[in-house]
């Protein structure tokens, strides 16, 4: 009865209600998708961290980790390896040489740390080879000899990419629905070649309008990548022996992922050719990648890997990318706090609105006191008043919050006019929100909490009326 | 208008209770979003003065494609009165040449990409402190010196100290390969971890030599007296240069990438205090409206027996602004020793946390920013959000039907 | 058999500079079943006397037996309890909760004292029938009139089946017809169910109806009236 009375007085000022109920709204919409948003990128993060980058466990040898050495293997490779076919945990696992290297083209050089990989091996442990850039090569298909294949901002750096509008990409642009007039005006620039996106993003400028450039300039300019396949690529490294070797290799493939530190510093090349290079013998290794099933316990496996071999160093990607680490052990933590502190922004508005309610009902809560009602239910019935406040802007907020992620995660955000400065730090710059049902849980404790802790204030109001004040008639 | 202010002030204490909850509101928002924006602000300009005071410079004088293309191909010709005429510019503090590129250094067995700085080491001082203030171990660069100067995380890694030799391979003018062997002299350390992990340092002829330049530059590196004329200074050095071959850049235009760090998190702020002060709004809307609602029959009384509808109307507004102003000011002052704490002992990152800032190449360090714009804004900020949120409820005074008002409707 | 036994009752405030005595040595008892008027003129004292009769107000000194328990000496927890389910309450106005419908307002007391839904049900139905209202039972107090209002008040205090009902001035706020109608319903009740009512009045026609009028001047007793039964 006491809630089905709070629920129908939560009404009887509607006016008042109802500014109450738009600001929870707001407040639990904006909180809901500002999660949503960062449990997006997180997740984009993670998963990039796992699937393309590092896998879920990484074995060194613990020298390594301290002197990238090319003497400093893997021990008891073999036996590792062995170990690792065996457990049902392991999803697939992959062998690397990694050798760091001077690489120049006649335009340009830059430091790369070379991965030598087994190729099929490779593909099921990194999402790599299914992040190339579409016309750019192909991962390790080709019949040449030294293949390497090289990331897209490594390509730029060595003057690999550049920009250039042939026929062909004039044609397509055409099919693009690019208007002809346009295309007229970019006709003088036809086969000219550009080393820089700057330089030929200024020469497009230039010959646009405003308004055309803002609208076909991002196609005009991503369909202009050009890039030289098979260019060669010397690369300067240093062998076993301590011996300076140089070598060609050719390109084969350009890929772009996310993370624009983990691209600028690899490049994969075959591992034969690689520890032929470098001098090393079979069974000789780096590194060993290790991706394991999802329902896979990564602690307890690294736990075991390491018990089992204490003589290497075998790292979870939560260790080697401390950065994810931290935002996927704080999450929870974060998003609360955020709601957490809207709720309380809107606690004020919620206590004041409450003590007017019990002020201008003085004379019914005496009345209410008199015939019987004890403190405990008078209290409850403005603490639930309070909750139901609360609750229905809340519900309505996280409704909308919800709705909006749905189409957003479908959609997806592009943050791409700041995305550079994401991808400089490994956040891919198109977010794809997303929210788990246990969030919507927590939000509503949380917002019972404020519900109740609002409601002390003008419960006590309430209580400290004495009902034969209250009912003073007025004569 | 004294009268109208004490019965104003007056009014706002007959309901003690609801004007300290508003007020309290208002605290809090002011509280909250001076600090937060103190931080932000704060960091930006930490990382700002790391990264570009220390070593990129605010403007750069370059080859005019070299932005866009850069590359030891695109330098430009080092004239001394150039420098002496960009240093003459009133807002100059120190202009000094540069040249630089990337290369492999190692030591044998350990190898990492690093960017050489040709620099002049007498003036380098004046622009990154370079020198006695950074220097940890052996000695500056001499003026003719072949030697080379390491950061420090690059020293570690390298494992090279004092005295030790570096093997240095890169690409110079014109494709020639360039390879030599470059003593040690000294470490220093940068206070941005991003620099400190890959700056070697040497003398503009040891640079010269080693990418087979003659007597030409990369860039010619100006920091200023006043960063707030950056942009005018900018238009300025590039009218005393006149000479299409070369521009002036800017630090964000040189730096997009942190300017892009600094927007996104500059953004998300402002939208995130925008939804805090969207729900302090509706708190205002709330109590004036309450306000309002609960004298009807005050203000029936008072319009029935002769004051004017403006009048009453008026008194509401400076109500509430007082409300406002009590809310905000003491927010103000309450974030005031929290600055000045933040400003002279910034809170620094230990653990995890330092650890994750690092390796993405920023001090672990949450300075305060100094008093600013952004302080007296907020308060702007509320006395806006106060005069909207009244702006209903006070004009339904000026509305008033008496009688409905005395019968308390 | 008496259900109110009043000894020696004090009531003196000391709100402003001057005491007041609003009860002064006042001794009473009311048997079950009686319709009885506390009279007087404002300041008698008569709104103490039932405040402090109803519990709802502690006195200075002297003793209230209400079915043979002290109410003087039970704390507020349990003067709460007490009202609840031994006194029945009929004020000037705002008896109602506003939100509540006729039928919610009586069954709300009943469901306070944890009695069974079936039976709660059964028993407001038959309740409102009787004060003549089975036909409004889901209006909301702003659809019905003053004397409807009333009589739901009334009905609700019968439904916790108290020992008796006190009502402060029921009728000040009804026109004529209204207070007749709601007079004749009380001593309905007093008739047919033996409840026994306790009310103050200024009102001429209601002293007319009561069975016996107790008269106050300042604080204390002056005439002590039984009228004659009407039967």
């Amino acid at each position: 009865m006491i809630w089905s009375i709070a629920w129908k007085n939560v009404w009887r000022n509607r006016k008042r209600s109802l500014i109450v109920i738009a600001a929870v709204m707001l407040g639990t919409t904006a909180g809901v998708f500002t999660t949503g948003l960062i449990i997006g990128w997180v997740n984009a993060r993670i998963r990039a961290v796992i699937y393309t980058e590092v896998g879920h466990i990484k074995v060194h040898n613990p020298d390594y980790l301290n002197n990238e050495e090319i003497g400093n293997t893997i021990p008891q490779s073999d036996a590792i390896c062995r170990y690792l076919e065996k457990r049902p945990e392991v999803k697939a696992f992959s062998k690397r040489i990694k050798l760091m290297a001077m690489a120049s083209t006649s335009r340009g050089n830059t430091a790369l740390m070379l991965q030598g990989i087994d190729i099929e091996k490779e593909k099921r442990v990194s999402e790599v080879y299914r992040q190339l850039v579409p016309g750019a090569g192909t991962y390790f298909e080709t019949s040449g000899l030294y293949p390497i294949v090289i990331s897209d901002k490594t390509a730029e750096q060595l003057r690999i990419k550049s920009y250039q509008l042939t026929t062909d990409k004039m044609d397509s642009l055409k099919l693009a629905n690019v208007p002809q007039q346009v295309l007229h005006k970019l006709e003088p620039l036809e086969n000219i070649r550009y080393n820089t996106r700057n330089l030929f993003v200024k020469a497009v400028k230039k010959r646009l309008t405003r308004k055309e450039s803002a609208r076909y300039g991002a196609g005009i300019v991503n369909r202009s990548e050009h890039y030289r396949l098979r260019s060669k690529i010397v690369c300067t490294l240093t062998d076993k022996n301590g011996e300076m070797v140089n070598q060609s290799f050719k390109v084969c493939g350009i890929f772009n992922t996310t993370n624009t530190m983990f691209d600028q510093t690899n490049a994969y090349v075959r591992q034969l050719d690689l520890a032929q290079l470098a001098g090393l013998g079979p069974g000789e290794y780096h590194e060993i990648g290790i991706l394991l099933t999802e329902k896979a316990d990564v602690n307890s496996f690294q736990h075991e890997l390491l018990t089992n071999f204490p003589r290497i160093s075998a790292l979870n990607w939560l260790e080697m990318a401390p950065d994810a680490g931290l935002m996927a052990n704080y999450m929870d933590l974060y998003y609360y706090i955020v709601m957490g502190f809207i709720l309380f922004a809107l606690a004020f508005g919620i206590i004041n609105t409450m003590l007017m309610a019990v002020l201008e009902r003085t004379k019914e809560l005496g009345m209410l006191m008199a015939i019987g009602m004890n403190r405990k239910r008078v209290f409850s019935m403005i603490m639930l008043e309070t909750i139901f406040l609360t609750m229905v802007g809340a519900v309505l907020g996280m409704g909308l919050g919800w709705l909006i992620i749905q189409i957003t995660g479908h959609t997806g955000l592009d943050f791409s006019s700041i995305g550079e400065g994401m991808e400089a730090m490994g956040w891919p710059a198109v977010v794809y929100p997303e929210i788990t049902v246990s969030f919507f849980f927590g939000v509503t404790l949380l917002v019972i909490a404020t519900g109740v802790l609002s409601s002390i204030l003008p419960a006590r109001k309430a209580l400290s009326l004495k009902p034969v004040e209250a009912i003073r008639s007025d004569n | 208008m004294k009268d109208i202010l004490k019965l104003a002030w007056r009014n706002l204490w007959r309901n003690r209770r609801r004007t300290l909850i508003t007020a309290a509101s208002i605290f809090f928002a002011i509280f909250f979003a001076i600090g937060m924006r103190s931080f932000q602000l704060g960091s930006y300009d930490h990382m700002i003065k790391q990264v570009i005071e220390a070593y990129t410079g605010y403007l750069q004088v370059q080859q005019s494609d070299y932005l866009d293309d850069p590359g030891i191909d695109n330098v430009f010709e080092a004239k001394p009165e150039l420098l002496k005429q960009l240093e003459a510019d009133p807002n100059v503090k120190v202009a000094v040449p540069r040249i630089e590129s990337f290369a492999l250094a190692s030591t044998g067995t350990l190898s990492k990409g690093v960017m050489v700085t040709g620099i002049a080491p007498d003036k380098e001082g004046k622009l990154s402190g370079l020198g006695r203030q950074k220097l940890i171990k052996g000695r500056n660069l001499g003026a003719d010196d072949t030697g080379i100067l390491l950061s420090e995380r690059l020293s570690k890694y390298l494992k090279a100290g004092i005295g030790d030799t570096v093997v240095l391979m890169g690409q110079g003018y014109h494709g020639v390969s360039a390879a030599d062997v470059f003593p040690v002299r000294g470490i220093v350390r940068l206070p941005s971890p991003d620099l400190d992990n890959k700056l070697i340092y040497m003398t503009i002829s040891t640079a010269s030599t080693f990418f087979s330049l003659s007597n030409q530059l990369t860039a010619i590196a100006i920091n200023l007296n006043n960063t707030d004329g950056m942009k005018r200074t900018q238009k300025r050095l590039t009218k005393l240069i006149n000479d299409n071959r070369l521009s002036v850049k800017n630090w964000e235009e040189l730096n997009p990438v942190l300017k892009q760090q600094i927007e996104q998190d500059n953004k998300s702020g402002q939208i995130f205090l925008a939804v805090l002060y969207l729900i302090i709004f509706f708190g205002i809307f709330g109590t004036v409206q309450m306000m309002i609602s609960e004298r009807q029959h005050e203000f029936g009384m008072m319009v029935a027996i002769g004051m004017k509808r403006k009048k009453l109307a008026e008194i509401i507004l400076v109500e509430m602004l007082m409300l406002g102003f009590l809310g905000a000011i003491s927010g103000m002052m309450a974030i005031v020793p929290f600055i000045l704490w933040g400003y002279y002992d910034p809170l620094t990152m230990t653990g995890e946390m330092a650890r994750m800032y690092t390796d993405i190449g920023f001090d672990p360090v949450m300075p305060m920013a100094w008093f600013d714009g952004y302080f007296f804004r907020q308060a702007g900020v509320i006395f806006l959000m106060v005069l909207l949120a009244s702006w209903l409820p006070v004009r339904s005074i000026l509305k008033l039907n008496v009688i409905k008002a005395l019968h308390g409707q | 058999m008496s259900v109110i036994e009043i000894q020696d009752l004090v009531k003196i405030y000391n709100n402003t500079a001057v005491q007041v005595t609003a009860v002064n040595h006042v001794s009473l008892t009311i048997d079950k079943g009686e319709f009885t008027a506390i009279v007087g003129p404002s300041g008698s004292g008569k709104t103490t006397l039932l405040n402090l009769i109803g519990g709802l107000d502690e006195p200075t000194s002297g003793t209230i037996f209400v079915d043979h328990v002290d109410i003087t000496k039970l704390n507020n927890k349990q003067l709460v309890d007490f009202r609840l389910n031994n006194i029945g309450f009929v004020f000037q106005s705002y008896n109602l909760i506003p939100v509540l419908t006729a039928f919610e307002n009586v069954s709300f007391i009943m469901e306070m004292q944890g009695m069974a839904k079936p039976v709660i049900q059964a028993r407001t139905r038959e309740i409102l029938t009787e004060v003549g209202l089975g036909d409004r039972m889901n209006s909301r107090p702003n659809q019905l009139s003053g004397g409807q209002q009333q009589r739901v008040a009334v009905a609700r205090a019968m439904a916790s089946k108290p020992t008796f009902i006190i009502a402060d001035e029921p009728t000040a706020n009804l026109d004529s017809k209204a207070t007749a109608k709601l007079l004749e319903m009380m001593e309905n009740l007093n008739r047919k169910e033996h409840i026994t009512f306790l009310f103050s009045t200024h009102d001429q026609r209601v002293m007319n109806q009561a069975h016996r009028i107790i008269v106050l001047e300042d604080g204390k007793i002056v005439k002590d009236d039984k009228m004659a039964d009407p039967e």
